[in-house]
């Protein structure tokens, strides 16, 4: 096997990020796909060279999903979807310095995810093997509540939404018997509905249709000439430098962010979604001032993103944690990358560090090469192209998006029935705009919800019903007060929002990244 | 930021009733447990049950904004518009039918022709839109990424 210290692993770390970042930048096509498209060719490559490949595809693919919500507000992966307004709005005052919060955070985070995986990865794994569907259940539950508290004072609208999500998530074989729920006999539903396609027809045709009703589609292009001309003047130092000072700024912010998200990360079936939900979410709520000035406005808003991508690209390494030392994946991408361990030729699990201690240092070197060189040369690479979209004419690029809407829902599963589901989210979601619902809490709902119910499910079956067995596993009952912690400062966060509105109006649209 | 209307909040709200309704309808068949507990119906009809309170609540302001205001009905705002929202839906409903006869590149390209006539681009550059849309489609997707078009 080549060492992944060789020039060839190095081509084929690049090369796989390179592919990652393509995949995770269309809406429509995840990190999922591209690794489920690489594992024909790992089977015919050196496993030294399939390794950092899929570190590559899976490092890259998880930040690139910020770039659909930065050039068109279509978030291309669930993480995203967590800070999507914030970072679109960013990247209208600079697309430098939106690509530089995508991307150097993710860097960090996925370095620290990367030091905890050094560090800890064994006792990491055993913790985890503390979590039963009980702590599942209420770790859901957190993600959820905290979810709605991040809504801007909008509460009910909020759960209505994530019911909403929860509800979609139902579609499909339910978890406790395998009984087939709101199909209604088609067949194509039985496997649910994929939130990815949920992502492009809930963010994506929605804003279609938006433009359509209000029939103010502008002729010019998102960007004039002047903006673009200053903006490419500053790039480099909007890219590297002012991200650099708001991580030096907010450190408190980026190392919690970034250990919930190894944390997150680690627990089977958690992943980057729920982590960078769970980040954005707690830091929007924290951030939260009565009568905020502009200023404050756009402050928060820098929090909440590079609290996102902070922890989505931390959940990544994390994830790599139970998938070596106990052979259980994470989520769906470390699944994948343990079907690649097995076709490389290894066996994951308790063994892996002490017999082949060496291809778990080499795997740790080509998470911190991929995370510290080659993200980061991927997202100035990515502004520049970025800057490129922005000169088209508004009206073609809304023409080109239909299209690749189009064929991104196909892709997911190839099944032109996915098209007719992201149209039917998508008028859902035009109308839930149209009467004010927050609509990344509907996608949240879709994520947590399976997970919610599952758990929920599993543990009322194994207690026989005795609710009680909820509250008394300590993990359990940490996560339970964590929870009640969030209602309650959230309820007064809320209030205080609530009074600041009725005070003289701050004005809040304004561009962000001012700081 | 999205818009919002009393109007729209009013509609919507009755919409979200009559889905907790349906689903509460829908779940009443499902099976229960063997032990005769809730099982497939447990979390839909907590769902319906939220929907229904929710939609209730919302109604209510909703109602009393739209007197305070004296808003109208929202579909009457801009009927023109909502005819457009049909007409994209409808044209972007027709690719999976054109799939086997012109393929998924060229319904997706049709699709982005005619969205961007619609939205008031002019022929030429409409016919441009979707031969670009479906040129990167071709060479993106089905050549680049060896993602199955067909």
């Amino acid at each position: 096997m080549s060492s992944l210290f060789s020039w060839e692993a190095l081509i084929a770390l690049t090369l796989g990020s390179l592919f990652g970042a393509i995949f995770g930048s269309i809406p429509g096509l995840t990190a999922t796909l591209a690794l489920s498209l690489f594992v024909p060719l790992a089977l015919f490559l050196d496993p030294g060279l399939v390794l950092p490949a899929v570190i590559g595809i899976s490092t890259a693919a998880i930040f690139a999903g910020d770039i659909g919500s930065i050039t068109v507000k279509i978030p291309g992966t669930a993480a995203s979807a967590a800070y999507s307004d914030e970072i679109n709005r960013m990247g209208k005052s600079s697309m430098g310095y939106a690509m530089g919060v995508a991307t150097l955070p993710s860097a960090v985070g996925a370095i620290i995810g990367v030091a905890i995986l050094v560090a800890g990865a064994g006792l990491l794994a055993g913790f985890a093997k503390q979590f039963s569907s009980f702590e599942y259940f209420w770790l859901s539950v957190l993600g959820l509540v905290a979810g709605v508290f991040a809504t801007q004072g909008k509460l009910v609208k909020g759960v209505i939404s994530l019911l909403v999500g929860i509800l979609i998530a139902t579609v499909g074989l339910d978890p406790t018997l395998g009984y087939s729920r709101f199909s209604f006999g088609s067949p194509e539903l039985l496997g649910g509905i994929s939130y990815v396609v949920a992502l492009i027809g809930l963010f994506g045709v929605s804003e279609l249709l938006e433009q359509v009703y209000k029939g103010v589609v502008k002729t010019e292009a998102v960007v004039t000439d002047e903006e673009l001309r200053r903006q490419r003047r500053n790039l480099q130092h909007d890219y590297w430098v002012r991200p650099t000072r708001l991580m030096l700024r907010e450190k408190g912010a980026m190392v919690r962010a970034s250990l919930v998200g190894t944390g997150v990360g680690f627990l089977p079936g958690a992943g980057a979604d729920l982590a960078a939900w769970l980040s954005s979410s707690l830091e929007r709520m924290g951030g939260r001032k009565a009568n905020p000035t502009p200023e404050e406005t756009a402050r928060q808003e820098e929090v909440v993103v590079l609290a996102g991508t902070a922890s989505n690209n931390a959940a990544v390494a994390g994830a790599w944690i139970p998938a070596m030392a106990l052979g259980i994946p994470g989520d769906t991408l470390t699944a994948i990358v343990l079907g690649v361990f097995l076709i490389a030729g290894i066996t994951p699990g308790p063994q892996l560090f002490t017999e082949n201690r060496a291809l778990v240092t080499q795997i740790y070197v080509a998470f911190a090469v991929a995370s510290v060189i080659i993200m980061p040369i991927m997202g100035i690479l990515s502004a520049y192209g970025v800057g490129f979209i922005t000169r088209i004419p508004f009206k073609l690029l809304m023409g080109f998006i239909l299209g690749l809407t189009v064929v991104g829902a196909y892709a997911i599963n190839n099944n032109p029935f996915d098209i007719f589901v992201m149209l039917a989210l998508g008028f859902f979601g035009f109308l839930l705009k149209r009467g004010g619902f927050p609509l990344a809490q509907v996608v949240l709902g879709m994520v947590l919800g399976p997970l919610l119910e599952q758990n929920f499910m599993v543990s009322v079956i194994k207690v026989q019903w005795d609710l009680a067995s909820f509250f008394t596993r300590p993990i359990a009952l940490v996560l339970m007060l964590a929870t009640l912690l969030v209602i309650f400062f959230g309820i007064r966060l809320n209030k205080a929002y609530q009074k600041s509105l009725q005070a003289p109006a701050a004005g809040t649209d304004v561009p962000v990244g001012s700081v | 930021m999205e818009q919002e209307h009393p109007g729209w909040e009013l509609a919507l709200s009755v919409f979200l009733i009559l889905i907790g309704v349906g689903v509460w309808i829908v779940s009443a068949s499902f099976p229960r447990l063997d032990d005769g507990s809730p099982g497939p119906a447990l979390f839909p009809r907590v769902l319906a049950v939220g929907l229904m309170v929710g939609g209730g609540v919302l109604i209510a302001s909703a109602l009393r904004d739209l007197r305070s205001r004296g808003a109208t009905l929202p579909f009457l705002e801009s009927r023109s518009g909502m005819g457009k929202v049909f007409v994209t839906l409808a044209m972007t409903a027709l690719v999976p039918f054109l799939m086997p006869y012109i393929t998924l590149v060229g319904g997706a390209a049709l699709a982005s022709a005619l969205f961007a006539l619609l939205i008031g681009t002019d022929l030429r550059r409409s016919v441009g839109v979707g031969v670009v849309t479906g040129l990167s489609i071709y060479l993106v997707f089905g050549r680049l990424l060896g993602v199955p078009l067909s």
